[in-house]
This record gives C-alpha cells, sequence and structure tokens, in this order.
C-alpha cells in the first residue's frame, strides 16, 4: 500500500542487501514492509523499461500563472493503444500534477499523492498540500524508489501558485529535481524547448491568452513531428482564481507537406 | 526509435563551483546552468547552499543525491544545535559530511562536495570530499563539470605552481572576488556545461554572506 | 498506600467513569511554576516563572525551542518535557525534510496529542506528567494551543497553567478583548502582568524568574534576553496587582480536584461494594 509510503523513516533509502540483490529469488527471512512487491525482493522482476507511455508534457510560467499540455495518448510500443488518457491532474485547487514516460508508474504516483491528500483532509485542519510541499515529497518518493532500484520510469511535473506566486517544477525517475520557468519532457524538450526558451527570455511576460497561443503552436509542432504524438490534448492553466482544463484538438494543415522533399 | 538502455542509478547535471579561503573571509561561486544531456534544462539553477549554522555547501553531481545530500544534513545541523545548544562549527560540519558519506561507502552519494565557512577566529576554511566521504582541508576548491579547466588556473594563481615565480600569493576579498570571475569568463568560452551566470557569494565575520551575480554568455 | 481503589493503573476505570491516574498527572501541571501565554493577529508571547529548586542551583528551564515558527512552554515534570520536546523537533525536521515547509502548528499539536495519548490508555504504563501551552505561527497565522496529560488540547486566544494560575487566568479574561490587536510590546507586557499575579505578594518578578519568548509574523521563535526582559519589568513596575485569587493555592490545586480520600475506616460508596458482590 503506497498510502503509508513515509519518506521519513531513517533507514528508507539505505540499501538493504538481501532484499536489493537477491538474484536466487530466495523467499526466506524477508520482513514484508509495505512497499516491498515481488519487483522489490527480485531484481529480475523489475521493470527497467517503460511499458505502456506517454510523451511529451510541456509546461512554461506566464504572468500570474502556469500553463500545461500533454497529449491523451498511452502509447504500446508503436502502437497507439489507449486513446484516451489524460495526464494532467488536479491535485487540489491550485495544484496540479502532470506525468510522461511509463503510464502505469504514473498511475500509481498519482494513487500514492491521492492517498496523501484524502490523509490530510481526514486530518480536518485545513492545512493542505501546495506545489512546494508536493514537488519536494515527489524527490523523495522518486529518490526512494532509484535508491531501492526499482524505479518509477516517470518524469513528474508539479505546477501551481505558492504563496501568490506560479509554480513550476520537475522531479525525474531518479529524484533529481528542479524548479524552473519552463520545463518540457520527452521529445519536446528537443523540438519545443529551444525556440520557446528564446521566445518566454526575449518576450516581458506573456498573458493567459498568448500563454494559451503558444501552448497551442507547441503542441501542434509536436503533433507534426513526434510518431508518438496525437491529435487530442488538454491544456491545464492555473492562476491565482483557480484550474482550467481545456479538451482540445490539433487541427494540423499538411497542405505544406508536399514541398518538404523528406515528408512525400 | 529511442534505443532502450539499461537503466542506471546515476545521472550527472552539470555544474562547476570554485571556493577560495582567506585569511579573513572565504568566497565561493558557481555557476548557474543546468544541463542534462546537453540541453539546458535551467539557467539559474545555483549549487551553492546556505546552511542554517552561516556555512556553505558546494555540491555538484547527481542532483538526486545533491538535494538528499543537504536536505539531511539540514536536519542533522539543527539536531546538533538542539542537543550541543550551539551552532555547528563548520570544522564539526565537515566532519559529519565525511561520516554521513562514508556511510554510503557501497552506494556512494555521487557528488563532489565542498564545505566552506568562518572557523572560530573568523578564518576562512574550506573543506573538500570525494563521493566515499574521503576529506581534506583546502586553501581552495574546484568541483564539478569545468574542474579541469578550473583547478590548474587556481594552482597557478594561488600557490604559484608550475609557474616561473612559485609560493602563494595572498589576496584581498575583492581580488578575489575578481580573479574568481574572470576564471568563469574564461572557462566558459571552452565548456558547454558552464554558462549562463556566475553566482559568487563572499562570507566575512563582519558582513555576513553577501551575493553577487555576474553574467557569462548563454550559448 | 492508595488514594482510593480505582487508581492503580490508568487503564482502570471508577465506577463513576473517571480515570484517577490521569486526574493525578493533570494534578503535576497544578504543582508546576506558573506559565502564562497570549495571542494577537501577528504574535504570541510566552512567559514563564523559572524556579530555582535550591540557592545552590540556577533557575529551570522552562521555554523551550521546538523549531524557528513553534515554541513551548511548560508545566510539570521538566523530564517527562523534555522527550516531548524531543518528539516535537523530531517531527518538525521530518517535516522540513520532506515537504521544505515549516510543520504545521496544527499539525505538530495533533501529533504530540496522539502520542501523549497512549499511556493514557495501555496498562502498566503513565501519562505525561507535563502540560504545555504552545505558541507557533504559519500560514494560517498564529497558534496557542494548551496540552493536558490526558493527551487533550485546546486552542486558546490566552491562557494560563501552572501553579496558582488562577489569577493569571483572571487578568487575561479581565483584559481578552485587547489582545487581538495589541502589538509585541503590549503583548509582552500584558503576558508579564498576568504572570505577576500568580506571585505571592512578597514574590517579586525579576530578570531572574521570569523567561519571556515571542514568535510571530516576520519573528522567528526567540527567547528575550535579560536585558529586554529588563526593559519590560520595568515598563510594568508601577501597574496595579491584583490580588490573589482566592480558590488558588499551590496545596489545593486549581479547579476540579478529584474527590479528598475516604477516612479512613469509612464505608466504601455502594458501587463498589455491588461490583465486589458480583465477582464473589
Amino acid at each position: 500500500m503506497i498510502s503509508t509510503f513515509n519518506p521519513f523513516e531513517t533507514h528508507y533509502d539505505s540499501i538493504n542487501d538481501k532484499d536489493d540483490f537477491n538474484i536466487g529469488n530466495s523467499n526466506k527471512n524477508h520482513t514484508v514492509n509495505p512497499l516491498e512487491t515481488e519487483a522489490e525482493r527480485n531484481i529480475r522482476t523489475r521493470t527497467v523499461t517503460p511499458i505502456v507511455t506517454g510523451s511529451s508534457v510541456a509546461a512554461f510560467v506566464f504572468n500570474g500563472g502556469v500553463i500545461l499540455a500533454a497529449d491523451v495518448l498511452g502509447s504500446y510500443g508503436s502502437l497507439a493503444k489507449y486513446r484516451n488518457l489524460p495526464r494532467i491532474h488536479q491535485v487540489n485547487d491550485r495544484t496540479i500534477l502532470a506525468l510522461g514516460g511509463d503510464l502505469s508508474d504514473a498511475d500509481y504516483i498519482k494513487e500514492a499523492i491521492d492517498a496523501k491528500v484524502e490523509e490530510d483532509l481526514v486530518q480536518e485542519d485545513g492545512s493542505e498540500m501546495t506545489p512546494l510541499a508536493l514537488y519536494s515529497w515527489c524527490t523523495r518518493l522518486m529518490y526512494h524508489r532509484r535508491t531501492k532500484l526499482n524505479p518509477f520510469l516517470t518524469s513528474v511535473i508539479v505546477a501551481g501558485i505558492e504563496n501568490n506566486e506560479p509554480f513550476l517544477g520537475r522531479v525525474n525517475d531518479k529524484g533529481s529535481a528542479y524548479k524552473e520557468f519552463l520545463i518540457m519532457t520527452g521529445i519536446a524538450n528537443h523540438l519545443a524547448q529551444g525556440w520557446i526558451r528564446t521566445i518566454l527570455e526575449n518576450s516581458n511576460q506573456l498573458n493567459k491568452e498568448q500563454a494559451e497561443h503558444l501552448m497551442d503552436r507547441i503542441i501542434k509542432q509536436l503533433f507534426y513531428r513526434d510518431c508518438r504524438a496525437f491529435a487530442r490534448y488538454r491544456v491545464c492553466i492555473v492562476t491565482k482564481e483557480g484550474v482550467e482544463f481545456k479538451a482540445k484538438e490539433v487541427q494540423p494543415d499538411w497542405s505544406l507537406a508536399p514541398g518538404l522533399h523528406n515528408t512525400e | 526509435m529511442v534505443k532502450q538502455h539499461g537503466w542506471y542509478p546515476y545521472e550527472f547535471q552539470s555544474g562547476t563551483t570554485v571556493a577560495v579561503a582567506g585569511d579573513d573571509y572565504v568566497v565561493v561561486a558557481s555557476d548557474t546552468r543546468l544541463t542534462e544531456n546537453y540541453s539546458i534544462q535551467s539557467r539559474t539553477h545555483s549549487n551553492v547552499y546556505k546552511m542554517h549554522n552561516n556555512s556553505l555547501l558546494l555540491s555538484t553531481g547527481f542532483l538526486g543525491d545533491v538535494l538528499t545530500l543537504k536536505k539531511t544534513l539540514d536536519g542533522r545541523i539543527k539536531t546538533y544545535e538542539y542537543t550541543h545548544n550551539k551552532p555547528i562549527s563548520t570544522p564539526a560540519l565537515a566532519q559529519m559530511i565525511s561520516i554521513m558519506m562514508y556511510g554510503r561507502r557501497f552506494f556512494p552519494y555521487y557528488t563532489s562536495t565542498v564545505i566552506t565557512g568562518l572557523n572560530t577566529d573568523g578564518k576562512g576554511c574550506v573543506y573538500g570530499f570525494d563521493p566515499v566521504g574521503s576529506m581534506t582541508e583546502q586553501l581552495y576548491a574546484c568541483s564539478g563539470s569545468a574542474m579541469p579547466l578550473i583547478l590548474p588556473i587556481l594552482d597557478a594563481n594561488i600557490l604559484g605552481k608550475n609557474t616561473s615565480k612559485p609560493g602563494q600569493v595572498k589576496r584581498t576579498k575583492e581580488e578575489t572576488v575578481k580573479m574568481i570571475k574572470d576564471i568563469y569568463m574564461a572557462a566558459c568560452e571552452r565548456s558547454v556545461e558552464l554558462g549562463d551566470a556566475v553566482v559568487v557569494h563572499t562570507l566575512t565575520k563582519e558582513k555576513g554572506i553577501e551575493t553577487d551575480v555576474h553574467p557569462l554568455r548563454k550559448d | 498506600m492508595f488514594r482510593n481503589q480505582y487508581d492503580h493503573d490508568v487503564s482502570i476505570w471508577s465506577p463513576q467513569g473517571r480515570l484517577y491516574q490521569i486526574e493525578y498527572a493533570m494534578e503535576a501541571v497544578k504543582q508546576g511554576a506558573a506559565t502564562v501565554a497570549l495571542k494577537s493577529n501577528t504574535h504570541v508571547v510566552l512567559c514563564a516563572l523559572k524556579r530555582a529548586p535550591s540557592e545552590l542551583s540556577a533557575h529551570q528551564k522552562k521555554i523551550m525551542f521546538i523549531d524557528d515558527h513553534i515554541g513551548v512552554s511548560i508545566a510539570g515534570l521538566a523530564s517527562d518535557a523534555r522527550i516531548l520536546c524531543r518528539f516535537m523537533r523530531t517531527e518538525c525536521i521530518n517535516h522540513s525534510y520532506g515537504f521544505e515547509k515549516p510543520m504545521p502548528v496544527t499539525r505538530l499539536m495533533n501529533q504530540v496529542s496522539n502520542k501523549c495519548q497512549v499511556p493514557t490508555q495501555r496498562y502498566g504504563r503513565r501519562p505525561f506528567g507535563v502540560g504545555f501551552l504552545m505558541a507557533g505561527y504559519d500560514e494560517k497565522g498564529t497558534h496557542l494551543y494548551q496540552l493536558c496529560p490526558s493527551a487533550n488540547y485546546y486552542s486558546c486566544k490566552s491562557m494560563a497553567i501552572g501553579a496558582r494560575s488562577q489569577s493569571a487566568r483572571t487578568y487575561l479574561e479581565k483584559n481578552l478583548d485587547k489582545f487581538a490587536t495589541s502589538n509585541q510590546d503590549e503583548l509582552i507586557k500584558h503576558c508579564m502582568r498576568a504572570l505577576r499575579d500568580t506571585l505571592p505578594n512578597e514574590v517579586e518578578l525579576t530578570v531572574k524568574n521570569c523567561a519571556v519568548s515571542v514568535v510571530g509574523k516576520d519573528t522567528p521563535f526567540t527567547l528575550l534576553d535579560d536585558g529586554r526582559i529588563g526593559t519590560y519589568l520595568t515598563a510594568i513596575e508601577g501597574d496595579e496587582r491584583a490580588p490573589p485569587a482566592q480558590d488558588d493555592t499551590i496545596a489545593t490545586g486549581d479547579d476540579d480536584l478529584p474527590p479528598p480520600p475516604p477516612p479512613p475506616g469509612s464505608v466504601e460508596p455502594r458501587t463498589i461494594v455491588a461490583t465486589e458482590r458480583m465477582e464473589s
């Protein structure tokens, strides 16, 4: 049960040789703690390659908020298997979670966070998860699993409003984490990061409409070039006023294709 | 199709730090570029961490380990304050880091760490560590991706090593700051992983920590 | 030597539905030196009377630092308080480790109260013999809590616990509506005046026997040094002292005492006899 994950246990990121290098799959002498699944006891059953994957997530900060976008496709290798799998989730009215990479792990992380939110709720003391707190907690979770050599092969993006300021941060599968005004994961990191960074660094803070327009351009670009991209996507805008989700679809214009030599 | 690699628990982010101890100061610097596989992820990520006892922690390498090391240290520093009723001194903190890092001898924190601060007399001190916690007190230290470029310059400038005029050169705080900025400007011409800006912190007994940001080339 | 038949252990109920061991633990708090706390919209002040067990020893430590935004002032068994204090400090450190944010005060209070509850329900254990006032400031504003050995906790605007604290509470009740908008200086003075009211007439509040701390907006938890305490002591010097409250002495404690022990040789209450008859 992930809900019992406690990043504060003193021994939590130490390696227990018996557990983590148990090549012979022996089952004796294991104290099963909540996170110890068969995969964690036996190195051969750990997933080290993603199975069902989500492609890029794009996110950036604009004047007064954060905008995120990701398509709704779950790919199974090159098969477009799950065609309505949203990857941007609302945690509360100021915190957003977006996931890319292995979607089974993403699901698991989402459930872990839901359990955490529920735990906060039943305390009835009014304190809620904030973007920074969630980001920090995710770094502990991801680092914990990488240290057990049983990683979540997922890239986690946390966005929202922290102390009335936009917040955007990312944690990767190894527990490395940084906060930045522009975050692109997956192939968007190569296709969009550069030119979007140029636009954002040279513009004096976009407003909400400009941000949304720019995001549509990013997704369109990705749809043209990324084989694992999908036309239907979700945009999420979080501002002080709240969270807004939009389901959209890329309207591609292939008329320019014949003019390009390598698309014939 | 992207080639499927085996998964490896380490990765390396860029970042270069320099620390120089003086008689009544410490100057530390870090560039602010954060890269992952040749793509720039942040232009504002400093590798200098202010600790609760006014020591400065410089740590580069695997960012996940850096963050964990820093957070664990934060807790340990507070615990020390509660049990001893005084802030931890920088030499004691260095020893603590060494023990913590050796505790992970067989799954190391893959970081190149330097801790700096002032000793009780206000004299600057710099301690460098290898990934498994081996510790040395140094006059100056450099860690991170552009270390091979910068360390020989520090050898020559500070100790006069490999020059026609050997011997230590004493510098004032201002001269040291200027030297470090020059070195970063030079190094960012030759390293793709170094750039964007250099943050220079000077730590003195009188003025505490002063911070100065100097822009570098962004390409 | 027992006071009555039902106080052998915390896990024994009295037929009246009381747990004597817990009530005795509450008495321990009433014997500790008094401590007063009050809060405004921006600050919380703790103020405590420090006793010196003998001429040869230093004054006790009453106010404990928990984290940069939380502190407690204790009354009762100081050694028990140290254990709780260590627990709370660890909780705060762990919270910062996990969430990069200071521990919410309410959450900490809940945790420590849960910890205190355990030995009130297990045989062979004893409740913590300490009560405290917790002052804290977080994103929800100022907080002041009172914790009892019974593991109950109360959110307060102002509160006083410990020996002869009834007089301080009288002062606090009289001035309650002034606190919310008071500034830090006024708050500290109110707190010290309330504490002074707990003293017998011949005893004065001095720099030696008084501890003051403050926490609030842009103010990390700090214990005031002797110089600052002295300044405030001078400031309240001329002010009128309340007459000591009648119902409040160290010997009898304050509010709801357990019933006095039955005189020797007297008949046991009827309910007890009934129980014994059923058993035989």
